[in-house]
């Protein structure tokens, strides 16, 4: 057995290890860092929003300013100067908001496409709708024409605003409150676009929904906020991306997505979050400080995450499923990878609260270098919840003996009638796994991939194919050079 | 009593006087209420009081054979002990005026210590009695050591030591117990240090009467190739928190921490363990089951951490819980805390009903399902006990739990 | 002894059979054979009273009563015993109590007393030795650890204690070596009775060698598909069942 390596000289990783580290260079309009409320008057004007929307952010942000940053997860990083951050960013070319696509601006269509999402509607990947947010703003959305003729909104969240104002109002903030949590509440303030969804009634989603992420400004947060709507019996399926440039300087991102499910619809949810790490030394990368939820309000609603985590620097992210509605069902696959010295502290929470809900955890992480992971999960069986049901398996491997796993399952049943159980295991890559692989000729590099893909097959399983083939080959770039 | 042991007092004291009993704001006491304690007994909770005679023979374990040692709320009664000879056995009291330096180690309060609060402090400065036990190099003693605390209300606290030397060996069952109809408190401390070598048996049975609180923390170090096994019986008293920090110092060092709750009308138990990995090839057993019936309400709270360097770590924890009640609640939280990759752990938890096919097949044999289901939760808890080496202890621990719930008929058949 | 008449059941809405017609006599041995997934082992199930299968049309009558109206326990206090494909394990029950509670049971069902420690260990001892079940095996949790072989004589020896009137064999032979199937057969054998009726279901002729049937039920897709005495099942040995369904469509 080889030793396991885990430093490589810095040079090697701006080629191998983050493709989507460029920069564009692109003329912006940029608020100068600081966080005040006239800071909230500006973004809020600019985007014309009404002023119910105004004084909700006023009121998360008075909220905000009473709470204090949350310090129980388990990870470390310095103080993050609020002030220092800019809170609005967009390209001077869709200051006016987002154009048809063909007067989006070229460098950003070329972004895109280095990226690997061609904006174009003839080029891109059949049955697959994409919103791509540029920093603070929405610069493009395709399929908006051909989702119409379904009855499916699908829209930057700012239009949204303007376009279906009632809808907005009726659900924004009522799965996640303006003061749900710190993070929660700084994005209620300040939250520039992200996506919307509607699924009218009865309705399925004709195609698979997506939004791109990408950080590009330097010193600006990202504070995008989804809300996805799934009327009675309808579904749609919806994919999240990211990326960033590489940069030294740690930079926020702060977002909240609100799920809705009423009687019978099904919402399946996916996110390959590849934001930059950071490098080996832990300098630069994104703080990943996300709010997820899903209100399964509806009997028989269901809803799904699934998660690729491979990117930031700390993540911080429980996206979980309130099961409200009887026979509800939650769900959350995950595969984490930490290396260098990346740190998440993710996991999830399924609180049951109708009759016969039932909830699956499957959480696969990985732990190379001188990454910390750790699982942070809730399972609550309220009173109420007659029959509930929850499964969670827990898997962690560790490479390298620099790297830790944990795990923090809360578990909480007060209901007679509950069954939910919890297995975890921890080990490491069997060396007997690895020399079998090898005496059938496979290199030691290779074989490690192969039993990660192995490992987190539970998790691929449930993307969709695009985002499958995506996530085997940012596990395989991640992992290059773990094992020497 | 000396300068030094005045300080440590005051130190300790000093710390409870700032600290104050945890909250449940505290991470570590969530889902345990320790204001219930100051507001069952008062103000001036703390303070220990001197109360009456008690007889002691009648809580004694049936056809146990060992030595003894008795605390009537919380001082040692010489009377009613028999000391074996061969090992050092004497009572806190008794050294703080022979050797006040070696109870000076025995008390001192370390206020970074894992899970230490309040209650510990308060312990430090207060505790005037316990057992101290001293086993040299290769003795073993001949019988268990069986401690029996009773109490009959008040406030007392107990310090208990266990020193074993190199490949000694020692069987204690400490046993907390009660009659009275008050409410009182038991803020006892163990802390054992195993040389190389030493192997420690270690039944810690709460049998404390129904309105009693009862607060224990165990601390265990352990060196190369010791073994510890705890059998830890919670039955009795209104609430009860324990806190068991086990640290496998040196390479070879083994655990076994078995634990039970069988828990009724509006009973609080609540158990949080650390088992620490501080070295290599050290090995952790842990299995807690809870009975819950009733109003009552169980915590467990289980904590592995393997720290760098401690490769060639083996581990594994489980939880299961039986709620009978739909009053009931369980709380529990496994942890894992990993910081190297030569590790092979695991823990699992359940919570649920007994098993379907299981019933099922008991069914097929003429038996009533009500019947069956006692059978099962019979069986459910008795794996736990089956662990107990000693059969008068654990007899003696199946029939107390059982006769706890109604629905059990047949206790004796199912013994037998 | 048994009567089954135009029985449909289904599990999840899956019709599993459809119209089973039966009739076992007082003191007969039947033999119910049929390729997997024909339905055996649901209808052992549903005669010891299984939760999970829906009966949708049809009868089953018990000496003279309603079967499917009993419970589990009633069935067994009745006389009914499965002898289960796949016993549970069941860690911390003892096997010597569990039967005693069970013959229990059943003779204060009959009115009879209780037999006291004394005399029923007496007789687990007798039926023990019977299927060579060592002693040690009495004390242990019911099927707890023990291998595939010493289930099922378990199983046997469990029977022999309960002495019903009607036991069914779940594919009892499977996973048996041929010394475990005597010593299982052996035991069946000497509970043969003018008063015991016997079911076995199996798929294979080999336990039929040990036990011979008095009739052979051919079981596939949920029917009844012929009905021969023990020639038959050589037969079904020879040429399989495909020409059974081939003659029953015809």
């Amino acid at each position: 057995m080889s030793e396991v390596k885990v430093e490589r000289k810095p040079e090697e990783f701006t080629h191998n290890e983050y493709e989507a580290g460029f920069v564009t260079d692109i003329e912006t309009d940029t608020l100068p860092p600081g966080l005040d409320e006239n800071v909230i008057r500006h973004i809020s004007a600019k985007k014309d929003e009404p002023e119910w929307l105004l004084n909700w952010r006023l009121e998360a942000f008075r909220h905000w300013q009473t709470m204090t940053e949350p310090h129980w997860a388990h990870v470390n990083y310095p103080p993050i100067d609020y002030q220092a951050i800019s809170y609005y960013s967009v390209p001077k070319s869709q200051e006016d908001g987002p154009k048809s696509l063909d007067e989006v601006d070229p460098k950003l269509l070329e972004t895109y496409e280095k990226l690997g999402i061609p904006l174009r509607e003839q080029e891109f990947l059949a049955g697959v709708a994409v919103d791509a947010v540029f920093d603070s703003v929405s610069v493009a959305t395709t399929f908006k024409g051909k989702l119409k003729d379904a009855g499916v909104i699908f829209c930057p969240i700012s239009e949204a605003v303007r376009d279906y104002p009632e809808l907005v109002q009726q659900y924004l903030g009522t799965v996640v409150p303006g003061g749900d949590n710190y993070y929660a509440a700084l994005n209620s303030a300040v939250f520039t676009d992200g996506s919307f969804v509607f699924i009218p009634k009865g309705v399925r989603c004709p195609m698979e929904l997506s939004t791109y992420f990408r950080i590009n400004a330097l010193n600006t947060g990202q504070f995008e906020r989804t809300l996805i709507i799934a009327e009675e019996g309808s579904y749609v399926s919806y994919l999240e991306g990211c990326t960033a440039p590489q940069r030294d300087e740690n930079q926020l991102h702060a977002a909240v997505v609100e799920l809705v499910a009423l009687d019978d619809a099904q919402i399946k949810y996916s996110t390959v979050q590849n934001w930059y790490p950071g490098d080996e030394n832990g300098v630069g990368g994104i703080y990943n400080f996300v709010t997820k939820r899903a209100d399964c309000r509806g009997a028989r609603s269901k809803v799904s995450w699934t998660q690729v985590e491979t990117g930031s620097a700390i993540t911080w992210k429980y996206p979980s499923c309130v099961l409200r509605g009887d026979d509800s069902v939650g769900e959350f696959y995950s595969v984490a990878l930490t290396k260098m010295r990346q740190e998440a502290d993710t996991g999830t929470k399924m609180i049951h609260i109708g009759k016969n809900t039932k909830s699956t955890i499957v959480s696969k992480g990985i732990s190379a270098g001188r990454g910390q992971q750790s699982y942070r999960g809730l399972v609550r069986i309220a009173k109420s919840a007659e029959g509930a049901r929850n499964f969670t398996q827990c898997d962690s491997l560790l490479i390298g003996d620099n790297c830790g796993a944990h795990t923090f399952p809360y578990v909480e049943v007060k209901n007679s009638t509950a069954t939910m159980e919890h297995e975890a295991t921890t080990s490491k890559i069997g060396e007997d796994q690895l020399f079998y692989c090898q005496s059938r000729g496979i290199s030691e590099e290779d074989a490690v991939n192969m039993i990660v893909n192995g490992f987190c097959k539970d998790v691929f399983n449930e993307l969709p194919m695009e985002f499958a083939v995506e996530a085997n080959r940012l596990m395989e770039v991640s992992l290059e050079g773990a094992v020497g | 009593m000396s300068a030094s042991l005045q300080q440590v007092r005051e130190t300790a004291w000093q710390a409870f006087e700032q600290q104050g009993l945890p909250t449940t704001r505290d991470e570590d006491w969530k889902y345990t209420d320790l204001s219930r304690i100051s507001a069952l007994l008062g103000e001036q909770w703390w303070q220990t009081v001197e109360q009456g005679e008690l007889d002691v023979t009648a809580a004694d374990i049936p056809e146990l054979d060992a030595w003894r040692m008795v605390f009537i709320n919380g001082h040692f009664d010489s009377e009613t002990s028999e000391l074996p000879a061969g090992i050092t056995v004497t009572a806190l009291s008794a050294l703080i005026q022979d050797d006040p330096d070696r109870s000076v180690e025995l008390l001192e309060f370390e206020p970074d210590a894992p899970l230490s609060s309040g209650m510990t402090a308060a312990n430090s400065a207060l505790a005037i009695d316990g057992a101290c036990i001293c086993v040299s190099d290769n003795t073993k003693l001949d019988k268990p050591l069986y401690i029996q605390y009773v109490s009959n209300g008040g406030t007392s606290h107990l310090r208990t030591g266990i020193q074993l030397g190199k490949h000694a060996e020692i069987e204690v069952i400490e046993h907390f117990v009660g009659h009275h109809a008050e409410s009182g408190l038991t803020n006892h401390v163990t802390a054992i240090r195993l040389a190389a070598g030493a192997s420690c048996t270690h039944y810690r049975l709460q049998l404390e009467a129904a309105k009693q609180c009862h607060a224990g923390r165990v601390e265990v170090n352990q060196l190369a190739d010791s073994s510890y096994t705890l059998h830890a019986v919670e039955l009795g008293g209104l609430l009860s928190r324990s806190d068991v920090i086990n640290r496998l110092n040196a390479s070879g060092a083994s655990c076994h921490l078995n634990g039970l709750f069988v828990l009724a009308s509006r009973q609080h138990a609540d158990h949080h363990t650390r088992i620490e990995h501080n070295a290599p090839h050290c090995k952790s057993r842990e299995n807690y089951r809870a009975v819950l019936d009733g109003r009552s309400h169980g915590v467990f709270n289980g904590k592995i951490v393997v720290a760098e360097g401690a490769v060639k770590t083996d581990s594994a924890q489980s939880n299961a819980n039986l709620l009978l009640s739909s009053n009931a609640e369980i709380d529990t939280k496994p942890e894992l805390e990993i910081y190297n990759d030569d590790v092979k752990c695991a823990h699992g938890v359940t919570v649920g009903q007994l098993d379907k096919n299981q019933l099922f097949y008991l069914t097929t044999r003429g038996i009533s399902e009500e019947e069956a289901k006692q059978m099962l939760t019979f069986a459910f808890a008795d794996e736990i006990l089956a662990k107990m080496e000693n059969k008068a202890v654990r007899r003696f621990i199946e029939k107390e739990a059982f006769s706890k719930l109604p629905n059990i008929t047949d206790l004796e058949g199912m013994l037998a | 002894m048994l009567k089954i008449e135009n029985l449909h059941a289904s599990v999840g809405g899956k019709a599993i059979l459809k119209g089973i017609n039966l009739e076992i006599g007082t003191g007969e041995v039947h033999a119910i054979m049929g390729p997997n997934g024909s339905g055996k082992s649901t209808l052992s199930n549903i005669i010891a009273g299984r939760d999970g299968y829906e009966v949708t049309q049809g009868s089953i009558t018990y000496k003279g009563k309603d079967l499917l109206a009993m419970n589990p326990e009633e069935r067994a206090w009745e006389g009914v015993f499965l002898a289960f494909q796949y016993p549970v394990e069941i860690p911390g029950v003892n096997n010597t109590y569990l039967l005693k509670a069970g013959v229990n049971a059943k003779r204060t069902h009959q009115e009879l007393e209780e037999l006291d420690a004394m005399d029923f260990l007496k007789i687990v001892k007798e039926k023990a030795k019977l299927v060579e079940l060592d002693q040690s095996f009495l004390s242990r949790g019911v099927n707890e650890g023990f291998s595939g072989g010493e289930k099922k004589r378990n199983e046997i020896f469990q029977m022999a204690v309960l002495e019903p009137s009607l036991a069914l064999l779940d594919e009892t032979d499977s996973g048996l070596d041929i010394d475990a199937l005597r010593i299982v057969a052996n035991g069946v054998n000497h509970l043969r009775s003018e008063e015991r009726s016997v079911v076995m279901v199996t798929h294979y002729q080999r336990l039929l060698d040990y036990i011979q049937p008095d009739v052979v039920h051919v079981l596939a897709d949920g029917k009844i598909l012929k009905t021969g005495d023990k020639s038959l099942a050589l037969e079904l040995e020879e040429r399989g069942y495909d020409w059974v369904r081939e003659e029953a469509a015809a």
